[in-house]
């Protein structure tokens, strides 16, 4: 009788249950959608916001003072600057119409600057100038590649081609490796000068990246000290520059000039290792006017000969973004960070640093301002 | 009680399965299962189930038992599904089960009928249209949320054979937005819009079919059938009228058509075996065939199409010449033999009391192939281990005229990492990595009369 007792007690606390939990599963709430993969880093990159920025999105502030690229290695920003001539020389009417002319600037030299607040570096201080005779009494356009014990590499471009400085850390003191010339220009091939250099490493390899105002070259070393000019086109009999493919969508601007790589290599999740350049594509207007509109062209490659071009842009804007370079980045989602710079519309022409992010979900308001934000 | 099982009319039946033709449609059931014992089976049950689960697993079991069967369940499966180690939100899946089965004589003639309904308590239905770039988890987002409702009929027209068959129903759905007014570029107070939003969840039918040999008192075997079933979503979106500058008014006629497939669950084929070797101890297995190779894109068809006459406007406007629309990527689903294991043992009985411990598990191997392509719909295999125990009380009189059934179970699902690697270097989603685990629970309350 006491089990027959306990059976039916037992029967009733089940009902009750059962009718508990019945009538707390329609208490459902809304999940979010799963945020974008983007892994291939083609962008596009997302220009960072003046609130997300110490000088209203710029990466520096360099007052009247012409800025020619600036790279990131080590926690520092080097690039190379000049003050412009006063009086002002006339403008090299050649050059792309929102271009630096560097005829109206003082002789461009690098600097570096370590001191960084909410992506926004003070003012740097001289780390190299010209001294060379083959660099022509400028050194610009720099690229600074940290190696795995810590050490930089400041690959830049000068009056004769290419040339590197090292330095025990990216706080250190630079000096020439040799003379520093690590591949000369070859203008029987070039229509002009090398210039801004990008170097990377794959698989063992050293590939160096630089373009001569139309089109880009690539360079390989050992050692990452003295480079030889490849070959894309082993059925030429000239050597070739690198094959960039041309735009996938016939009704985009017609693309003239293809100049300031920038070159990474980047590990997938699954474990492909490709080697990413970055490259300014330089646009013929439309109308046939001299606008000078450009965007910057994402490509990927497993050689780093052979590309396959992003259809779309990494990064376009209104204000002539080039010289990409780019700044690993991990901030709870894995970013890639690019610098650029871009035209300020003045005379002379300054261009001035400004910082792009990719995936463009990232976000980097201060969470101070983020809660006020309605 | 059958000694033997009669081939002739096995062959009989099966061939009556194989005639069926019909569309039909996707149920959470593939995905949760239905009835706590019978996923704590593995969903190993077609050769002998008799209980609410003969609405999914086979309707045929509606006519086993001998006494009308209630039970309502709760069932519930988390997942922590991953793309390159970043939790991808799918939404816990989970709701109430609830199910009757009534076997009936009248003279000789053994008939019952069924009814099982999945209530999904986070909505009744979901659907999200596919956004191509990115990737989601596609047999977990959204096939699951949906109701279920399936009514079935079943009959035993001599004693070793069970017959049945049932239609299940699922909602598409057909929106219609329609805006008109007048847009003022510069004055935005200025925007005059109406909208109309019209929608039907209009209903679509999928059939299903079974049968039970009862060989022996310690050997069943089973076949089930379910069709296929297409979800399909019209959206029409039509907006007709003035961009206005100043006075100026430029007529603009928009119109979206988007036919995309919501879901889709393929046709199913299951043979099975339920045996009791000695006699405390039930194993059973089932071996399914998927038809996954039919499925249509989950790609959305869309044309758009744009006018307006920008000539009297005083501004500049930048229209695209064209605007494209999308059209349908073939998936390329293979077809998924899915094996499922059942144990169940009797741990203790007495006369008023029945205790059983239980073991399933189930091998889905995906059907979506590595995402290389345009497209990025994430799947893995995945291993179920289910765990639970079953408690029946008898000897209720005079509260129940039966016995009360209470179920439980625990169940654990690993679904391996995958590699998706892009054929493109500059895909624009590019390589992931996809991979996981999920965790289940249900409980259920059944009370079958004698």
């Amino acid at each position: 009788m006491t089990r027959m007792n306990f059976t039916r007690r037992a029967s009733r606390l089940a009902l009750v249950v059962v009718a508990l939990l019945t009538g707390c599963a329609a208490l459902g709430k809304e999940t979010p959608f799963s945020d974008p993969v983007s892994t291939s880093g083609v962008g596009p990159f997302r220009r960072l916001a003046p609130e997300e920025t110490r000088f209203l999105g710029r990466a520096i502030e360099l007052g009247n003072v012409g800025v020619d690229r600036a790279s990131f290695a080590g926690g520092s920003l080097f690039y190379g600057a000049a003050a412009p001539i006063d009086p002002l020389p006339e403008r090299n009417p050649e050059l792309p119409a929102r271009d630096l002319d560097p005829g109206q600037f003082e002789p461009m030299r690098i600097f570096r600057s370590s001191t960084e607040t909410m992506f926004g570096f003070d003012v740097g201080s001289e780390i190299l100038a010209a001294s060379e005779p083959w660099e022509g009494g400028y050194v610009s356009q720099p690229w600074a590649l940290e190696m795995a014990d810590g050490s930089v590499r400041l690959y830049y471009a000068a009056a004769g081609g290419i040339g590197v400085a090292v330095a025990p850390s990216a706080g250190g003191t630079f000096t020439r490796h040799g003379d520093g010339l690590v591949l000369a220009n070859d203008l029987g091939i070039q229509e002009a000068g090398l210039r801004s250099p990008a170097v990377t490493q794959l698989d063992g390899t050293y590939y160096l990246y630089a373009d001569d105002g139309t089109q880009i070259w690539v360079a390989t070393s050992v050692d990452g000290l003295a480079f030889t000019l490849l070959d894309t086109n082993a059925e030429t009999a000239s050597v070739d520059a690198l094959v960039i493919p041309p735009r996938a969508d016939e009704d985009d601007l017609e693309e003239r000039a293809y100049v300031s790589p920038a070159a990474t290599v980047a590990t997938s999740p699954t474990g492909r290792t490709t080697l990413r350049l970055y490259v300014e594509a330089q646009q013929v207007a439309e109308d046939g006017s001299d606008d000078d509109d450009r965007i910057i062209l994402a490509l990927g490659s497993l050689d780093g000969v052979t590309f396959e071009r992003a259809r779309l842009p990494a990064h376009e804007g209104p204000d002539a973004p080039g010289q990409p370079t780019l700044r690993p980045y991990q901030d709870g989602v894995s970013e890639t960070l690019m610098y650029m710079t871009v035209s300020r519309g003045m005379t002379p022409q300054l261009r001035a640093v400004v910082l792009a992010v990719d995936p463009g979900r990232a976000s980097f308001v201060p969470p101070e301002m983020s809660e006020t934000t309605p | 009680m059958v000694k033997r099982i009669h081939l002739a009319g096995c062959a009989l039946a099966i061939a009556l399965l194989l005639g069926i033709t019909g569309r039909a449609g996707a149920t959470p059931g593939d995905t949760l299962g239905f009835g706590t014992r019978n996923i704590n089976l593995g969903g190993a049950v077609t050769a002998d189930v008799e209980d609410v689960g003969s609405n999914y697993y086979n309707p045929a079991g509606i006519v086993r038992g001998e006494g009308l069967r209630l039970s309502v369940s709760y069932v519930s499966v988390s997942s922590l599904l991953e793309i390159n180690d970043e939790d991808s939100n799918v939404e816990r899946m989970s709701g109430l089960t609830i199910g009757i089965v009534a076997p009936l004589q009248i003279g000789d003639f053994r008939f019952g009928f069924g009814l099982g309904v999945h209530l999904p308590d986070q909505r009744l239905s979901r659907t999200r249209s596919t956004i191509q770039t990115r990737p989601r988890w596609e047999r977990y987002d959204t096939r699951p949320h949906k109701v279920f409702l399936s009514t079935n009929i079943a009959f035993r027209p001599i004693d070793w054979l069970l017959l049945g068959v049932g239609i299940t129903f699922q909602s598409p759905s057909d929106l219609e937005l329609l805006i008109d007014g007048d847009a003022n570029l510069f004055r935005v107070d200025s925007t005059r819009l109406r909208h109309q939003f019209g929608g039907d969840l209009t209903s679509t039918r999928y059939p299903q079919a079974g049968v039970q040999f009862i060989a022996s008192e310690a050997l069943s075997l089973g076949i089930s059938w379910r069709g296929a079933l297409t979800l399909r979503n019209q959206l029409t979106a039509v907006v007709e009228g003035n961009v206005v500058v100043g006075s100026v008014r430029a007529p603009l006629e928009f119109r979206l058509d988007s036919n995309s497939v919501s879901t889709y669950m393929p046709q199913q084929l299951t043979l099975a075996f339920a045996a009791k070797p000695v006699e405390r101890l039930r194993v059973s297995m089932d071996l399914t065939w998927m038809d996954w190779s039919k499925h249509p894109s989950l790609i959305p068809t869309e044309a758009i199409t744009l006018e307006i006459d920008l000539s009297q406007l005083p501004v500049m406007l930048d229209i695209p010449d064209e605007i494209g629309g999308r059209s349908p990527i073939p998936l390329n689903l293979r077809d998924t033999l899915v094996p499922r294991v059942g144990v169940e043992f009797d741990a203790f009985q007495n006369s008023a009391t029945l205790v059983q411990t239980r073991f399933g598990y189930v091998y889905e191997g995906t059907p979506f192939p590595v995402q290389r392509g345009a497209t990025n719909f994430v799947d893995s295999d995945r291993h179920t281990f289910s765990l639970g125990a079953g408690v029946r009380l008898s000897n209720l009189r005079p509260t129940i005229p039966g016995h009360l059934q209470l179920d439980a179970y625990f169940q654990y699902a690993y679904l391996p990492t995958r590699n998706h690697q892009k054929d493109s270097l500059v895909d624009p989603v590019g390589d992931y990595t996809a991979g996981g685990q999920q965790w289940g629970v249900g409980a259920s309350l059944e009370v079958v009369f004698e």
